[in-house]
């Protein structure tokens, strides 16, 4: 096997401005998707190990979440249209009604958000 | 051959100009393998460099003719220890563009730094230097009809170009197909199956060259990508989108005369063996959501396969690629976040490879964006390769000041360049909650438009009849409303002191039942004393005359089962006090319960009435 490095691999910063040829992976080009492969598998383990970055929450609750999320906001927004259309004039608070629907907004919120996600619209 | 005119006047030309040689170095050994399989002309060249003068050497000149130069995509220089096939360790040589003063105008010239302390006296060093050339092979005949076969011309020259003396050199140069049109009959040529080998020759000048020609036979796919513009999007929540558009066109010999759809179906090896029908896309592994459209859509003739190392995508164009014609498409598919965003120090870096997926293709102008989420700052780019570099802004999903783009551009690429680039960059994770948060803005700005809607008093005239009808109705309906409330309420002080009695018969407990009783009979009387102001109300009020007879019953009602309820209880307790048995017990407040029964009927009947109204 070639070994390929004899730079560090983050430390590399290429000025492109200036005209200057320096490739930095010797490739021939018959092993040529071999050494990148093995390259990359060199950089990660052998180096800092950079870690992969993943999303905050894992892909395959998205469309669980979302399901979940609407139904509780569809909901509490119900629960707020009710209180709207039974209350009397006199006996309304406009403290329930916000709060209301402040947290319908938030479930809604969220789950159209983890609805777009998991149609595949990566926001 | 009229050809060789040109290369024959360059010869006199370096001939006249006699320079002397550069250094002290000779090149003991030279060998080349020209590799001509593929539209994509490969050369590799193992040299022996051998230091004769007194002082070290630390760079090698490579020159090429600038003819030859222009189409220059990749040149590698690594210099190889052991000998033979066991090369250990392979070391990348950097290479530059230099111009030297002792040089021919009409040659370009590139220097391979030996590596540390340079080569000292009498010593020699071993190294393999790799050129790939685009568009080297040029057609001949430059129009075929769909019958003929693609024949192409190559040029070269059979001693290495070199500003130093060769002592021993040879070239092979590797054809896809045994059948040669013709080729230059130098000394010491023979052709071996589908190779040509040229020397081995010895002892000479610097710059010498002695042109050769051949003329083969080759239907290799002859693609290239006149432009291609990859777009790779990078979204924090788990996905990086790479959409390449490409416009294709077959570069070998046009076609002339007419297709005939129906010879090609027929018998496509013998009617279009110039021609290629699908290409061959080698994805990252894990990448979902192939598509691959064009301006018209969907092109569904293709095929996708994968396994944990790579993911093939096998494209056919809607037409067979003939020489000359042209396709334009799309190819677009998702890869998971983790394989290719990094963190490392304080920065977050996308690892990604530069070049295009699809094998064996020709980019004459590659454009790469890369897509980086709202709100990254302090943006480089690491190359392996020099490239020209620009930022763009993107407005895309929920964006509000644009997504910041870097963009890359390289002209002649060929595989050799599909290697892994980096791109550095600065990210907030709260900056994430961004849109979360603009999607819960937007819902609740439609929740306050309704509770403003709600309480907005839209009405003209304040002193209307109509207007003071509604106002007086609302009234009675929010007293009628706290009516309901609180007769509610009675009615679950009644059904706790049945569940009172309930217990009592489980667990013979008298004093707790008394002691339910006592409670309940505070609350019913302060809710009774409640309920009179609001009975007063309705009382005065004129819009509630329909309404207040059914209220006045409701609550006499509801007096009188309190009433029996309490007489009932009363009777149990006494009954367990006197140790009387079950069945006497039920005995005597059989008619009671009766009667319980029916009037909680009857305020339940009169309580949904009101409810509807």
């Amino acid at each position: 096997m070639v070994k390929s490095m004899n730079r560090p691999f983050n430390s590399i910063l290429f000025d492109s401005h200036l005209n200057h040829r320096h490739p930095l992976f010797p490739i021939s080009w018959i092993h040529f998707s071999v050494l990148r492969f093995v390259t990359f598998l060199l950089v990660v383990y052998t180096m800092q190990a950079p870690k992969g970055i993943a999303s905050p929450v894992p892909i395959s609750w998205y469309p669980t979440l979302s399901v979940l999320m609407l139904a509780i906001g569809l909901v509490i927004t119900a629960s707020f249209f009710i209180y709207e259309a039974t209350s009397s004039r006199r006996n309304r608070s406009l403290a329930k009604e916000l709060f209301t629907g402040a947290v319908a907004s938030i479930f809604l919120g969220f789950g159209s958000l983890f609805l777009l996600l998991s149609c595949g619209i990566y926001v | 051959m009229k050809m060789g005119f040109r290369f024959d006047l360059l010869v006199l030309a370096v001939a006249l100009l006699s320079t002397p040689a550069l250094s002290d170095l000779v090149l003991t050994r030279v060998d080349r393998r020209v590799d001509l399989t593929s539209h994509i002309v490969r050369i590799t060249s193992t040299l022996k460099v051998e230091n004769t003068g007194k002082d070290s050497v630390s760079e090698v000149l490579l020159v090429f003719p600038e003819r030859q130069a222009k189409n220059l995509a990749y040149l590698t220089a690594l210099s190889s220890t052991g000998k033979g096939k066991a090369k250990t360790a392979a070391v990348n040589l950097p290479v530059k563009n230099v111009n030297s003063e002792g040089m021919p105008p009409a040659l370009v010239a590139y220097s391979v730094s030996l590596p540390e302390g340079g080569l000292g006296k009498g010593e020699s060093f071993t190294f393999d230097v790799s050129v790939v050339f685009t568009h080297s092979l040029q057609p001949f005949p430059e129009k075929i009809t769909q019958a003929d076969t693609q024949l192409l011309v190559f040029e070269e020259s059979a001693y290495f170009l070199s500003p130093y003396a060769v002592k021993v050199q040879s070239l092979t140069v590797k054809l896809p197909h045994p059948r040669v049109e013709s080729y230059t009959k130098l000394e010491n040529t023979k052709i071996q199956g589908s190779e040509i080998k040229y020397g081995p020759y010895e002892n000479l000048a610097p710059f010498s060259y002695s042109p050769i020609v051949v003329h083969f036979e080759s239907n290799q796919p002859f693609v290239v990508a006149r432009e291609l513009v990859r777009e790779i999007e990078v979204s924090h929540w788990g996905n990086v989108q790479v959409t390449e558009n490409y416009d294709l066109v077959h570069g070998g010999s046009q076609i002339k005369g007419e297709f005939s759809r129906l010879d090609y179906q027929a018998r496509p090896h013998i009617r279009g063996a110039a021609a290629f029908r699908n290409l061959i896309a080698k994805l990252p592994p894990r990448a979902h959501s192939v598509y691959y459209r064009d301006a018209i859509g969907n092109i569904s003739t293709s095929h996708l396969w994968g396994d944990a190392r790579k993911t093939e995508l096998e494209i056919e164009p809607r037409y067979p690629m003939f020489g000359g014609w042209r396709t334009a498409f799309t190819i677009g598919y998702g890869l998971p976040l983790q394989d290719f965003l990094f963190k490392s120090g304080g920065k977050r870096f996308l690892n990604i490879s530069f070049g295009s997926p699809i094998s064996e293709i020709i980019i004459d102008t590659l454009i790469v964006k890369v897509v980086l989420p709202e709100g990254s700052r302090d943006i480089s780019v690491s190359t392996p390769f020099p490239v020209k570099q620009w930022e763009e802004t993107k407005f895309s999903h929920l964006d509000v000041v644009g997504r910041p783009v870097v963009a890359l551009e390289k002209s002649k690429v060929v595989p050799e360049h599909d290697q892994y680039f980096q791109v550095y960059y600065k990210f907030n994770s709260i900056s994430m909650l961004r849109e979360p948060i603009m999607l819960i803005s937007g819902f609740f700005f439609l929740f306050v438009a309704c509770i403003v809607y709600v309480h907005a008093d839209l009405s003209i005239s304040k002193s209307s009849a109509s207007y003071l009808a509604k106002v007086q109705w609302e009234e009675v309906q929010s007293v009628i409303q706290q009516v309901n409330n609180l007769i509610n309420r009675c009615l679950t002080v009644h059904d706790k002191l049945d569940a009172s009695l309930r217990d009592l018969s489980r667990t013979g407990d008298v004093q707790a039942c008394k002691t339910a009783r006592k409670q309940a009979d505070g609350l019913l009387k302060e809710l009774s004393k409640e309920l009179k102001p609001l009975l007063s109300i309705l009382q005065t009020s004129p819009q509630a005359v329909q309404i207040l007879p059914k209220v006045e019953e409701l609550v006499v009602k509801e007096k009188e089962l309190q009433d029996k309820l309490m007489v009932k209880h009363t009777t149990v307790v006494e009954c367990y006090e006197k140790k009387v048995s079950g069945r006497e017990i039920e005995n005597r407040i059989a008619s009671q319960q009766n009667k319980i029964t029916a009037l909680r009927q009857e305020v339940d009947d009169l309580l949904d009435f009101i409810d509807e109204l």
